[in-house]
């Protein structure tokens, strides 16, 4: 099978990682709870990850909070420091991990939500777009690379119109991995992001990291044992533990700790993606939606959106799985963002590479490509 | 720790007599790893424990124990880098 579904999942694992989940699993007790060898060899698991996690986005290990997905990090960084009364700004492009826990507080009257255009042509149109409706913002929610299309956002220059006291939450499910991210640099409050995509760890894993200089307070959506001050019937006011009561996925963040000794940003990729963006350009049967121009892939991450003419794009999908070749088709979970590309009635194929894919493997696509009529 | 003072200590071990940790209480687990982190690289080594010591200031948690006759400097070093100190006792 040639996999091109690395924005869903990257595969394959490797070895490293599915060893250490092994290993965790059968040496690991439960992390925070005990005193005993295997309960302090969990904790210097799960210690030992948040520290690379805290060395890869530049902040502090104890500033890495755990979840089970970018999703529940996103539901945390959303609900958790939400404003009542307050306005919640969000960019065209959004999954539903974060247009749904938005929409629930909205309908609950807890938030007003507004949207400003990301032009993936322009980002001086996206930053302006962004200003006209910034200045009530109190909560803004933005995706670091849309899913659909991999269009990174000016997320510099929209940080720098922001209001200073509004939280700012970045969904890096799409760039943790593939682009350099420093959070300080980038001076928003949050990041979260998946173990299982660009990180290439195992999925039942997700961080919440939060900028070691910012002041925001972050609520639990969950609450219960901690291991720690067990008779106050209060969480406990520091993170991470405020944030990770119940026990801890030692398994999958063992996995990603070992994937994160392997992490490199891969230039190769990016040379493949160049190369399969320019095969497709030359194809007269296939329209590309927001993709960048066939020589300059700066500002995007590894992924395209394409239809095939004459051919609706679950066919396609269908067609390319029983010849061998893995892609997702459909509208990617990001209804408003394939309103904004143009493609909300007919959807898409996406192609998204990972280090692991190789030259080959997209000739012998774009081969298999051709013959899907 | 002085040579002299590790050869009292591992004879009156070797005697049976119990010697007094100085213990550090922290918030969590994460903690107890970060302050034994920061210790270690200052040369001072710590044991994680959830000792009666640890569960007399805090219910269930962690602490680091350690030689008392670096408390200070101990102390010193995790208030510097911003790791909060619930409570300090000691233990045998």
């Amino acid at each position: 099978m040639i996999y091109l579904d690395n924005a869903a999942t990257t595969l394959p694992k490797s070895k490293s990682v599915i060893n250490a989940m092994s290993v965790a699993m059968k040496k690991c007790g439960n992390s925070g709870r005990s005193g005993h060898a295997y309960a302090l060899a969990s904790a210097e698991t799960v210690y030992n990850c948040r520290k690379k996690l805290a060395n890869l986005f530049n902040t502090r290990p104890e500033c890495v909070i755990f979840t089970s997905s970018a999703t529940e990090a996103l539901n945390i960084a959303i609900k958790g420091t939400n404003r009542v009364g307050g306005v919640t700004l969000v960019s065209s492009m959004e999954h539903n991990s974060v247009m749904r826990p938005i929409n629930s507080l909205r309908r609950r009257g807890e938030t007003v939500m507004r949207q400003f255009l990301v032009d993936v042509k322009n980002d001086s149109n996206t930053c302006e777009n962004f200003a006209s409706v910034a200045r009530s913002a109190t909560n803004i929610v933005v995706t670091h690379a849309s899913n659909v299309c991999g269009k990174i956002l000016p997320i510099e220059c929209l940080k720098s119109v922001a209001p200073d006291d509004a939280v700012f939450v970045l969904d890096a499910s799409q760039t943790a991995g593939h682009i350099p991210i420093d959070i300080v640099e980038l001076g928003v409050d949050i990041i979260c992001v998946p173990a299982h995509k660009g990180l290439c760890g195992p999925m039942g894993v997700g961080a919440l990291v939060v900028n070691p200089y910012s002041d925001v307070v972050i609520e639990p959506l969950i609450e219960g044992g901690t291991g720690t001050n067990s008779k106050s019937f209060e969480m406990p006011e520091e993170y991470p533990e405020k944030l990770e009561s119940g026990t801890m996925n030692i398994s999958g963040i063992a996995g990603l700790s070992a994937s994160l000794d392997e992490y490199a940003l891969s230039i190769r990729e990016y040379e493949l993606f160049e190369y399969l963006l320019g095969a497709l350009y030359s194809k007269v049967d296939i329209t590309l939606h927001g993709a960048p121009a066939a020589k300059d892939i700066s500002g995007y991450v590894p992924v395209l959106l394409f239809n095939k003419k004459g051919i609706d794009c679950e066919t396609v999908a269908a067609l390319l799985s029983e010849r061998g070749v893995a892609v997702r088709a459909g509208f990617h979970c990001a209804p408003n963002a394939h309103k904004t590309l143009g493609t909300y009635e007919s959807g898409g194929v996406r192609i998204s590479l990972s280090k692991h894919n190789t030259l080959r493997e997209l000739d012998r696509f774009l081969n298999i490509l051709d013959s899907v009529k | 720790m002085t040579i002299n003072r590790f050869f009292v200590l591992l004879i009156l071990c070797s005697r049976g007599v119990k010697i007094m940790k100085k213990v550090i209480v922290l918030s969590s687990i994460t903690y107890a790893l970060k302050a034994q982190e920061i210790l270690k690289a200052n040369g001072i080594y710590a044991n994680i424990t959830r000792s009666r010591a640890v569960k007399s200031v805090r219910g269930c948690g962690y602490g680091i124990s350690f030689d008392p006759s670096v408390a200070e400097k101990a102390e010193a070093l995790l208030v510097n880098a911003g790791v909060f100190i619930v409570g300090s006792t000691e233990e045998k």
